[in-house]
């Protein structure tokens, strides 16, 4: 048995209660259920209990509110790739959104999933990283808002206390002038975990990078942010050299180590790679 | 930069075990009274399709309708011994013991036609739901009706038919003869995309042209042709395994990659059929035929891109960018021209 008990919850204070409800049991929320369950079979985690979030109203759906893009926990990676408001304001993430497994794991897996299995090759992450996106994190009494870069804390490892949900992501819409791209590097064209992957927003003023975000994906024990090429960015023309001096200042920030899926120097290269398509590409979107 | 190149790879393929190993199969049928026929074989069906096209070759033989044609396979308790379902024999081995099998049946039905019709048995033809005398169309019994006289009288209703392609073996000291019953050919062209900043290579088109005999399935045989395509397109550039003291470290699906529809290029199967006389109806095994020149295809073509070879399976974008210099060479490749020749 993977679990004793599957509690499926309508609403946001039920979905709480059921989570606080069990007394000594393992209760663990799940979304679309494609880490957790996974896991579960592999008996990487052990569980009791399971609470499906995935119709949790409150949990669900993308809106405008002053100026920030809410995107609900339990939004799916379809719902988030069509959305117009992301399309429009992050295409940073409807562009990972398509990259994540395939169409049947878009259909089913939940943003929210990807920030509570905390993976470092997480492929909605670096995206958020790059939108400088806050988590809003609900428990039964109060909601904490936390920038995503201090919620994931190290190697899936979050701020998140027993009996907490994450609710939703917030992000201020970017400034005029703002181009975001994502490029992922696997192994094959899909249904493949990144090897490298890079998110980066820039925005352009006067022909010239007035602000630059540049997130990078499995190089480290979490998602990071590489300083060195946002420094190298900033204030200068877009051009084909400028690209290739981010993505080196981007491997100085990068600490690979080896795996299955490649060797640490391999992805150590492929840090300039993806930073320099990322780069360009979010350039030429913000021109 | 991204670089395309054309490759060509060709193969000869000994169908069955050769040298002498023992290669045969057993195909049981039985005739029921309203004239539908039973086919029992110990061959398993894999998804590759056997037990229809096993069903077809009866059909066929017999002169029925195939839906009159009901299989039972690789069941220890019932089905004789058909030999494993290796070495691209299925169709080739399996197959002809199952006509063998009609032929047997076939003996006691002309008999009873040849009473009934008073005619030469030898005479008789199984077409169209006839059994019919060849001469004198005229004289002719469907073989539903054949089948419910059978039984009436207390005949034989059921045929064996056993089938061997155990050859000779070859000669020992110089290692020269003919090892196998019979040869498959096939030839497959590619073009590829080399990009030389990611280490990726695409495989952009496909075309595979594979010696059938005779296509029973044409389609089966077409999926076999594309199927085989898919698995030497990944045996060619993912299909990876990593061995640390004897423990297989990437054995799942997730870490093991093989091709999704997404990496498949378009395969254009081409059938080629040049009449096998040993085969059913001249047919003969496809399978690995069909696979079994995708790889050196596709290192031709990444040759062609690159001018560089290839030495290693899989080529995967970490081992590509070695090549391509971009990425320092730590383990030694032991090159085809460094390996040493076995002793004479
Ligand atoms: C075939 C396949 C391919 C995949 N490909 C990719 C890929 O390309 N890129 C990628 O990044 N990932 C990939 N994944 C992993 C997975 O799909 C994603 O991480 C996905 O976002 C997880 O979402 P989920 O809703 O399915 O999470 P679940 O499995 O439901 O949950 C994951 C974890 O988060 C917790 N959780 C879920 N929702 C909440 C919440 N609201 N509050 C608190 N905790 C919560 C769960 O308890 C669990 O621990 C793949 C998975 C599979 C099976």
């Amino acid at each position: 048995m993977l679990y004793r008990k599957y509690e499926v919850a309508q609403t946001l204070p039920e979905a709480l209660s059921l989570l606080s409800s069990h007394n000594g049991a393992v209760v663990r929320p799940v979304a679309g259920g494609t880490d957790l369950i996974l896991q579960l079979h592999e008996r990487i985690l052990s569980a009791d209990v399971l609470v499906d979030i995935s119709r949790v109203p409150e949990l669900r759906g993308i809106r405008l509110e002053n100026g920030q893009l809410v995107i609900g926990a339990a939004t799916t990676y379809t719902e988030i790739s069509r959305s117009d408001l992301v399309l429009k304001n992050a295409f940073v993430l409807a562009e990972a959104s398509k990259k994540i497994g395939a169409v049947q794991i878009q259909n089913m897996a939940t943003l929210g999933g990807n920030i509570g299995n905390a993976s470092p090759a997480a492929d909605a992450i670096p995206g958020l990283y790059a939108l400088q996106a806050d988590v809003v994190v609900c428990g039964p009494n109060a909601e904490r808002r936390i920038p995503i870069t201090e919620f994931h804390q190290g190697y899936r490892k979050i701020d998140l206390n027993p009996g907490e949900l994450i609710k939703e992501i917030r992000f201020a819409i970017p400034a005029e002038g703002t181009g975001t791209a994502f490029y992922k590097y696997a192994l094959r064209k899909s249904q493949a975990i990144s090897v490298v992957d890079a998110a980066v927003c820039v925005q352009l003023s006067d022909g010239v990078i007035k602000h630059a975000t540049v997130a990078l994906g499995a190089v480290a024990p979490t998602i990071i942010r590489s300083p060195a090429a946002e420094s190298v960015l900033i204030g200068e023309p877009p051009s084909e050299d400028l690209f290739d001096r981010a993505a080196e200042a981007a491997c100085q920030d990068a600490r690979p180590i080896d795996d299955i899926r490649g060797s640490a120097a391999f992805r150590k290269y492929l840090v300039g790679v993806c930073t320099s398509h990322a780069v360009r590409s979010a350039c030429e979107r913000a021109a | 930069m991204k670089l395309r190149g054309i490759g060509v790879g060709s193969m000869m393929y000994g169908l069955g075990y050769g040298f002498a190993r023992p290669d045969f199969s057993t195909t049981d049928i039985e005739l029921a009274p309203d004239g539908t026929v039973t086919i029992w074989n110990g061959a398993s069906e894999l998804g590759q399709g056997l037990q229809t096209l096993l069903c077809q070759l009866v059909a066929e033989e017999l002169g029925i309708p195939y839906e009159d044609t009901f299989i039972i396979t690789a069941d220890t308790g019932r089905t004789p011994d058909a030999g494993p379902v290796s070495a691209s024999r299925s169709t080739y081995v399996q197959g002809n013991s199952a006509l063998k099998a009609c032929r047997d049946l076939k003996k006691p039905m002309a008999e009873l036609a040849g009473e009934l019709l008073k005619t030469d048995p030898d005479q008789l033809i199984f077409k169209k739901g006839l059994v019919q005398d060849q001469n004198e169309p005229s004289r002719s019994i469907s073989f539903t009706n054949l089948a419910g006289g059978m039984h009436q009288r207390g005949r034989r209703v059921r045929g064996s038919g056993y089938h061997s392609i155990t050859t000779g073996d070859v000669d020992k000291e110089t290692s020269q003869g003919d090892a196998y019953a019979t040869y498959a050919w096939a030839s497959q062209l590619a073009e590829v995309e080399v990009d030389t900043e990611t280490g990726q290579v695409t495989v952009l088109r496909l075309a595979s042209a594979t010696d059938a005999g005779k296509a029973i399935n044409p389609k089966m045989v077409e999926g076999q042709i594309e199927g085989g395509a898919v698995q030497g397109l990944g045996f060619a550039l993912m299909e990876d395994m990593k061995i640390e003291q004897g423990e297989f470290k990437n054995a799942k699906l997730s870490t093991y990659l093989i091709p999704t529809a997404a990496d498949v290029p378009m395969v254009e199967p081409l059938i080629v059929e040049v009449y096998d006389p040993t085969g059913p109806y001249g047919a003969k095994g496809v399978a690995e035929p069909a696979t079994i020149p995708t790889a050196p295809t596709i290192f031709n073509a990444i040759a062609n891109a690159l001018g560089q070879r290839v030495r290693f399976t899989p080529a995967t974008p970490e081992k590509m960018l070695k090549l391509l210099g971009k990425l320092e060479e730590k383990e030694e490749q032991i090159t085809i021209e460094d390996m040493p020749y076995p002793e004479p």
